[in-house]
Parts: C-alpha cells; sequence; structure tokens
C-alpha cells in the first residue's frame, strides 16, 4: 500500500518578536514521516512541540519555510485545491462554531463552502454518527464543549475526506464524553478514512493509534507502533509490592532499583513501587527483595506509552 | 428552513437579527447622525447649506453601514474562530467575500431608502418621480466602487490584529475628503484633484446635481462613468490585495489572531 | 489619601490606554471634526471660532466619557474582580467614582490636546473674555462629566449590547446639551431633557465666557447642583445594585 501522506524534510520557522526586535524561532526543525491510508496516526509531543504547526502546513494553511510535503500524491503547495477537497480538519478547543446556526445551518454552511449538495438526511445521519440528532435544530450558542466537539466531527466529515487531522479532539472533555469522541474516531478509521491526531492523552493514543510519533522541540524522537515505541523505550518494569517487615534502609541501598516510593497501608503493611531492569525475571526481583521484607504479594506492571512518552521527552 | 448561501451568512454573521433591533438602529442611528451635522452645519455655515449638508451624510451613511459591515463580518468570523474553517475550504477566501457582499449591499439600500423617508419628514427633503431612475444609477455605481475599500479594509483585518484604526480613518477620510460635509471647492487646490479621484466623491456629486438642481440623466452621466472607472481600479486593487495578504497570512501563520 | 493612591493607580493601570478604540477617540478623533470645522468656517468665516474649537473637545471627551465611564460598572464583572472588590471594604460607589474621576480627567486631557492641535496644526487662535469665568467653566464641565460617567455605569449595566448602544448615544447627548444648538432654539419639549443633562449648564456657562456677553453665575451653580444630584442618585443605585449582586450573582443584565 502506497503512502497517502509524505512528509520530507519539512522545516519551518516563525518570525517572532522579542523586545521589540524581530526573532527566528524554529518550530519544526525537518522532520520526516509517511502515513498509510486508512491508518490513525498520532502526533504526540510537549507544549509547543511544532504538532499544530504540522496540521496547520499539511492542511494547507500555512505555507512551510523548507521541505515537501504530497497529500494523496499531490504536492501542498501546487494543488492545494484538489487537496483542500479531500482533506477535512478540526483544530480543537470550543472555537469555530458560529453561535446562532442550528448544528444543520451550520454543516449546511460548510458543505456549501465545500461546493456539494448534501440532502438532509444525509446531514441527519452525520449527526447520528456524532450523537447530536436530537439537537439538529437547536442553536449552538448553549452548547458543551464536548457537543461543539462533536459537531466539529461532523463538519469534518462533510465533504467525505480521505484524510481527517483532528487536533487534539478530546481537549477539556470530561471522561465519559472523551470515549464517546473516541468511539467515533475509531469508527472514522474503519471507514478507511486516513486520521491524523494530536494528542496530550497517551492512553487515548495507545487505544486509537496504528502508528504513532513523539515530537520534541520540533524534532521526531521515535515513530512506530505503539507496542514498538513501548518495548524499545523502556529498559524497565514496574513492580507493586505488598509486603511486611520493611528495612527501608537496606531497601534504598540496592542499585538496581529505581524510582522507589513507599506507602503505609492498613495492617501495618507497606507497599512499595519501583522500577527493575527487564533483564531480570520477576524470581530474581522476589529473591532480592525477600532480603528486606517478608513479600505478601507481588505485581508487575507493563510499561504504558506514558512511562516510554516521558523517558524520550525528559 | 432557507438554507442558501446568503441566510446562512445572515444569520451566522450579522449583527442585527430582527427587525425591531434593526430598525432601531437603522432609523435612530443614522437620524442622530443627520441631525448632529445638520445643527453643526447650520450654525457654522448657515441654513443656505442645511440640505446640503444633510444629502450628503445620507449617502455617507449609505457608506459607513456598507463599509462597517463589510468588515464586521470577518471580524465576527475572527471571534468566532472559524476563520481558518472558511479559509481551508476549497472555496477562496475572495470568493467567500464576493459571495457575502449581497447582505451588506442590500442593508446599505435599505439604509437609504429609510433614510431618505426620516430626511423627507424630518428636513422636507424630497425625491422627485423621476429622480427614482438617475438615483438609483448613482447609488449602485457608489456602492460597486466602495465594495472595493471595504473588502481591502476587511482583509487587513486577516492580517493585522487591530482593524479598527484603519476603518475609522478611512470613515474620517470619506468625510472629510468626497464633499460630505462642505463643498469640495474649499479644499485646497491640489487636495480637490486627488478628492476627486477616491470613491464616493463623483457619485455624491452627481446625487447633489439630481436631487438639488434636478439634473438630467445627461447631465450626471459623467459622474456616473468616473465613479464606476475608480469602483473598477478598486475592485482590482481589492483582488489583488486579497491575494496578497492570503499568501501572507498563509507564510507568517498569523492568520489566528484574535 | 488612599482615595488618592487608588486615583493614581486607577490611571495608570485600568484607564486602558493600550486600547486602541480609546487611543483613536483620543488623538484621532478631534483631528477629523478640526479638519471638518476648519474646512466649514472657509465657507462662513464670519464667526465667533472659540467655542467650536472647544466643542470639538467636548465631542471627544463625551465619546470617551461614554465608552469608559460606560463600561466601568460591568468591567468589574467582566474582568472577574467584582467579587473580589465585593469582599474587600472599598465600596462599590468608590471605585466607580475613581474611575469616573479619571476618564474625567482624560476627558481634560482631550479638550486641551485639541486646543493644542486646533493652535499648532490649524493656526487657530483662541481667545476667552475672562479667563478665570472659563476656567471655572472648564472645572464645573469636568464636575459634570464625572456624575455623568456614573450615571453611565449604572444605565450601561441595564443594556444587554453595551456597545451597540453606546453608539446610539453619542449624538443625542451632544445634541441635546447645547453644544451646537443653543438650547432655547430646541422644540420645547426637548429643553427639559436638556437641562437634566448636567453638562449641558457648563456648556452653557463656557460659551458665555468665551463670547463675553453678560455672564451668568446661575449656570455654573446649576451645574454644580445638578451633578451633585446625580452623585446621590447613583450612589444609592450601586448600593442597591451591590446588594443585588449579593443574592442573585448578577450586575443589572449581566
Ligand atoms: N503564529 C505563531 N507565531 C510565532 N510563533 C509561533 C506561532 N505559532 C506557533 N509558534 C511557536 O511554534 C512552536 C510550535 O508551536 P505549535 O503550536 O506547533 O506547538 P504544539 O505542539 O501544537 O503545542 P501544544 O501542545 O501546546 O498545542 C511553539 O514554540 C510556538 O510558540
Ligand atoms: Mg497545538
Amino acid at each position: 500500500m502506497s503512502s497517502i501522506i509524505k512528509v520530507n524534510n519539512l522545516y519551518h520557522e516563525y518570525t517572532i518578536k522579542n523586545n521589540g526586535k524581530k526573532e527566528k524561532k524554529v518550530a519544526l526543525k525537518g522532520i520526516n514521516f509517511e502515513v498509510k491510508q486508512g491508518e490513525v496516526f498520532g502526533l504526540l509531543g510537549p507544549n509547543g512541540a511544532g504538532k499544530t504547526t504540522t496540521i496547520k502546513i499539511l492542511t494547507t494553511l500555512l505555507i512551510p519555510k523548507n521541505g515537501n510535503v504530497t497529500l494523496l500524491d499531490k504536492d501542498i503547495l501546487k494543488s492545494p485545491g484538489y487537496i483542500r477537497k479531500n482533506i477535512n480538519f478540526m483544530l480543537g478547543g470550543e472555537r469555530g462554531i458560529y453561535n446562532r446556526l442550528t448544528p444543520i445551518e451550520y454543516l449546511k454552511y460548510f458543505s456549501l463552502l465545500y461546493k456539494i449538495k448534501i440532502p438532509d438526511n444525509k446531514l441527519m445521519e452525520l449527526l447520528e454518527l456524532v450523537g447530536l440528532e436530537k439537537n439538529a435544530n437547536e442553536e449552538t450558542i448553549g452548547f458543551s464543549k464536548g457537543m461543539k466537539q462533536r459537531l466539529h466531527i461532523a463538519r469534518v466529515l462533510i465533504n467525505n475526506p480521505k484524510i481527517v487531522f483532528l487536533d487534539e479532539p478530546t481537549i477539556g472533555l470530561d471522561p465519559v464524553i472523551s470515549e464517546e469522541v473516541r468511539l467515533i474516531i475509531s469508527r472514522l478509521s474503519k471507514k478507511n478514512i486516513t486520521v491524523i491526531l494530536t494528542t496530550h492523552y497517551m492512553q487515548e493514543a495507545d487505544d486509537l493509534c496504528d502508528r504513532i510519533a513523539i515530537i520534541d522541540e520540533g524534532e521526531i524522537k521515535i515513530i512506530g507502533t505503539p507496542t514498538f515505541i513501548k518495548s524499545t523505550h523502556s529498559d524497565v518494569k514496574f513492580y507493586e509490592v505488598t509486603c511486611s517487615n520493611l528495612d527501608e534502609v537496606g531497601i534504598f541501598s540496592v542499585e538496581e532499583i529505581r524510582n522507589l516510593a513507599i506507602k503505609t497501608i492498613e495492617g501495618g503493611l507497606k507497599l512499595i513501587r519501583f522500577e527493575y531492569p527487564v533483564t531480570s525475571t520477576i524470581k530474581e526481583v522476589q529473591k532480592e527483595i525477600n532480603q528486606f521484607c517478608s513479600i505478601i504479594k507481588i505485581n508487575i506492571r507493563d510499561v504504558t506509552l506514558e512511562d516510554a512518552y516521558i523517558k524520550l521527552v525528559r | 428552513m432557507s438554507t442558501n448561501f446568503f441566510t446562512l451568512s445572515y444569520k451566522a454573521l450579522y449583527s442585527y437579527q430582527n427587525v425591531k433591533t434593526y430598525l432601531t438602529f437603522r432609523v435612530l442611528e443614522p437620524l442622530f447622525h443627520y441631525l448632529f451635522f445638520a445643527s453643526m452645519a447650520y450654525y457654522i455655515m448657515g441654513s443656505e447649506y442645511l440640505n446640503f449638508i444633510v444629502i450628503g451624510n445620507v449617502i455617507y451613511m449609505m457608506v459607513h453601514t456598507l463599509i462597517i459591515n463589510i468588515t464586521v463580518m470577518l471580524r465576527f468570523d475572527k471571534i468566532y474562530g472559524t476563520l481558518p474553517y472558511n479559509i481551508g475550504s476549497p472555496t477562496s477566501t475572495l470568493a467567500i467575500m464576493f459571495k457575502r457582499l449581497l447582505i451588506p449591499i442590500i442593508d446599505t439600500i435599505l439604509t437609504f431608502i429609510i433614510s431618505s423617508l426620516t430626511v423627507f419628514f424630518i428636513f422636507n427633503i424630497k425625491i422627485e418621480f423621476e429622480m427614482i431612475f438617475p438615483l438609483l444609477l448613482l447609488i449602485i455605481t457608489i456602492i460597486f466602487s466602495l465594495c472595493g475599500i471595504g473588502i481591502i479594509i476587511s482583509g487587513l483585518g486577516v492580517v493585522f490584529k487591530n482593524v479598527n484604526l484603519f476603518l475609522n480613518l478611512s470613515l474620517g477620510l470619506f468625510q472629510i475628503f468626497c464633499g460630505v460635509n462642505f463643498p469640495l471647492s474649499v479644499l485646497p487646490n491640489g487636495i480637490e484633484t486627488i478628492a476627486r479621484c477616491i470613491p464616493f466623491t463623483n457619485g455624491l456629486l452627481g446625487i447633489r446635481e439630481v436631487i438639488t438642481n434636478s439634473a438630467e440623466m445627461n447631465t450626471v452621466l459623467p459622474y456616473i462613468y468616473f465613479e464606476i472607472s475608480i469602483g473598477v481600479v478598486t475592485f482590482i486593487i481589492s483582488i489583488f490585495v486579497i491575494k496578497t495578504l492570503e499568501i501572507l497570512s498563509r507564510k507568517k501563520g498569523v492568520l489566528f489572531f484574535d | 489619601m488612599i482615595a488618592l493612591r487608588l486615583l493614581f493607580f486607577n490611571l495608570i493601570k485600568f484607564t486602558d490606554l493600550r486600547n486602541k478604540f480609546y487611543q483613536w477617540i483620543i488623538f484621532c478623533q478631534p483631528l477629523i471634526f478640526l479638519t471638518i470645522l476648519y474646512f466649514m468656517l472657509k465657507v462662513n468665516p464670519a464667526i465667533n471660532i472659540d467655542k467650536y474649537i472647544f466643542a470639538v473637545g467636548i465631542i471627544s471627551a463625551w465619546s470617551f466619557i461614554l465608552y469608559a465611564s460606560g463600561t466601568a460598572l460591568i468591567s468589574e464583572k467582566w474582568g472577574g474582580t467584582f467579587e473580589l472588590i465585593l469582599g474587600s471594604n472599598t465600596s462599590l460607589f468608590r471605585i466607580v467614582l475613581t474611575k469616573s474621576v479619571c476618564n474625567s480627567l482624560i476627558g481634560l486631557l482631550n479638550i486641551c490636546l485639541t486646543i493644542l492641535y486646533a493652535q499648532i496644526i490649524y493656526g487657530f487662535e483662541i481667545h476667552t473674555s475672562n479667563l478665570i469665568l472659563s476656567i471655572s467653566s472648564l472645572i464645573v464641565l469636568i464636575y459634570s462629566l464625572i456624575s455623568l460617567g456614573m450615571v453611565l455605569a449604572v444605565l450601561c449595566s441595564l443594556f444587554n449590547n453595551v456597545f451597540e448602544y453606546q453608539n446610539l448615544m453619542v449624538f443625542p447627548f451632544l445634541i441635546l446639551s447645547g453644544l451646537f444648538i443653543p438650547v432655547n432654539d430646541l422644540p420645547l419639549i426637548f429643553q427639559p431633557i436638556s437641562y437634566v443633562i448636567p453638562m449641558t449648564w457648563s456648556i452653557k456657562s463656557l460659551y458665555d465666557s468665551l463670547i463675553g456677553i453678560e455672564f451668568s453665575y446661575f449656570y455654573l451653580l446649576g451645574g454644580i447642583l445638578i451633578s451633585s444630584f446625580y452623585f446621590v442618585l447613583t450612589y444609592i443605585f450601586i448600593s442597591k445594585i451591590e446588594l443585588i449582586f449579593r443574592k442573585t450573582n448578577k450586575i443589572g443584565v449581566f
């Protein structure tokens, strides 16, 4: 399968004013990645990493200083018109909605801008997909953040896009609504729509994305499937041990034990958490710990994407 | 539910959504404006200038309505954060702006009709039946040549943080240089020539001819031609400005200023 | 002493001179009106121009007061500082008063700037037949603008879209206060309304002092009295508003 997005040496800098003087601020230091059709591709990274900049460039809203980007085999600088017709995007947050229009009118408005005729029942289907069918004829002024965010997703689908860009689609939403939004997104990929997604929630990225790129300060640190990122970027495993008679001084002196945390729980028992190199088996760890306490229970937790992420960008 | 681009844009972006507020602002605001400038002119220039100033300001009020409302729509887009979604669509920014023009144009024509009634009742300035056709032609020409200006100003608003300065300044300049509040002849010679080359001046001269001297069509035709030519130039400039600004804002990434 | 410090703090901090709209009113608007005046006077030069230059200054001062003082009360609510004020023991009246005083001082500055423009850029010469009386009238004018600012602060909290209604209010006050049309020339029904506006009195008194016709202290005193009356009135109103806010968490319609 060929790549639907090809990003080659993408470089961008902004001109900013610092104390009245003009300065260059590099946002992207020449990044490379490719996305295949139907993939959900996640862009992760700390604030100011360059995620939104990347999305703005790919959606033709921003002209990059350097580098090549092709979407659907067309260059973003040469055929922005064709690309705009076949993609859509949302920039996150609750802005970007006309207060006085109803969802149906809002979608109609954009269908006119995308130069397509959509019958009302088709619009209703879109609203059903995002769970707004009951509010179809209400003014959006009173909508909650979650409703606005979902309306954005409906708008994004208005032109049957082949690629959609979702910049922080779950920002500021409560856990239940976020889950609903994630469900909608995962349905998109089943329709063979390519999704580019940014988020600050690692669990979300792990659940949704087929592949992930972690960007930091304008550079891609790693790219690959969540499993790949987790496996290559963690040399430790996470242990949780419930025990009694703990020798606190002794256990702190063990070299391999890192990020140790001790907590007293009921019955005078202690709960300890720590990281231990993956090279040791659980048996070996158990033996080591047993020197300092009597183990009641030992748990081992897999590395999460969050662990890998924190290691990578720290 | 009527759902063409016109009604949707109107509902989404226009200030006055019902007849009551519309009339409040389109009857009272111009009326107060006319009364103020009329009182100023009456006591400074003399009673013989009363009609002069009222006619000037009725037409000025059209310009005011047109330009402010072209600008306001794009500003609402900025406030709502809908600008990137409009600009990122396959319809070009210029096309969106042109399509939306119809709303302020209709508003402007309504403003003129309401104001004509106002000044008839308050200042007894009458529009005779024979005047209607030349007046209509002149008004359409003025609207045409000012749409370009409105688009230029609102385009600047996409790139610059504060568009009000341009807006107020250009409205102020129209009040001074287009013969609204005093005859062009009092301007210094060089400035008078320049004044005759900006949009609105010639149209207003034509309108004065029609209303005060009951001028025939062929007397006002030169004014119309001149106003149209100026309008064509501003229109071409406006297209150029928007295209340039669009590219500029895509390069600088300042499209999303609030 | 505290009041003085609060005033100073306000002048620096809250009269948002970085607001482009206020900059426009203070620095550019007088230029536009002076230019119009300048050319109108070319049409008919043989009249007393001093009062019209002051009139241009008053237009700007009034516009500034209308927008700045008009939002003095509700901007506290918008800025989220209203609750803090209620929590401290500085009264709401005092806060609005300090803001209104600042704005009126800027209004005075506006009038001075207009006179400066008129002399330097347009070469107008300004005469007054009695400097002391003119200055006294100006002081009373500022005093009445302060009281008017207070009234506006209360009044504007009653409208939903303040800014649009403020646009609507600019000219009627100027027409009715005798800036260009002498109040006696207004239709009879409007004359009582004119005399309810505090600046009408001080404008009349200012014009009289400039022209040098027989000066009547009646207008000067009237201006002081009616403005003082508004202070009392707004004091009562703002106390009410404070009380209602504690119960409903709302100021006017906001
Ligand atoms: N219009 C602009 N002008 C100047 N600098 C900008 C502009 N937009 C972004 N930047 C800078 O570019 C860098 C990358 O910003 P970007 O918005 O792409 O980050 P991000 O990864 O989306 O961050 P976040 O997670 O906070 O959304 C930042 O340092 C930011 O300050
Ligand atoms: Mg971002």
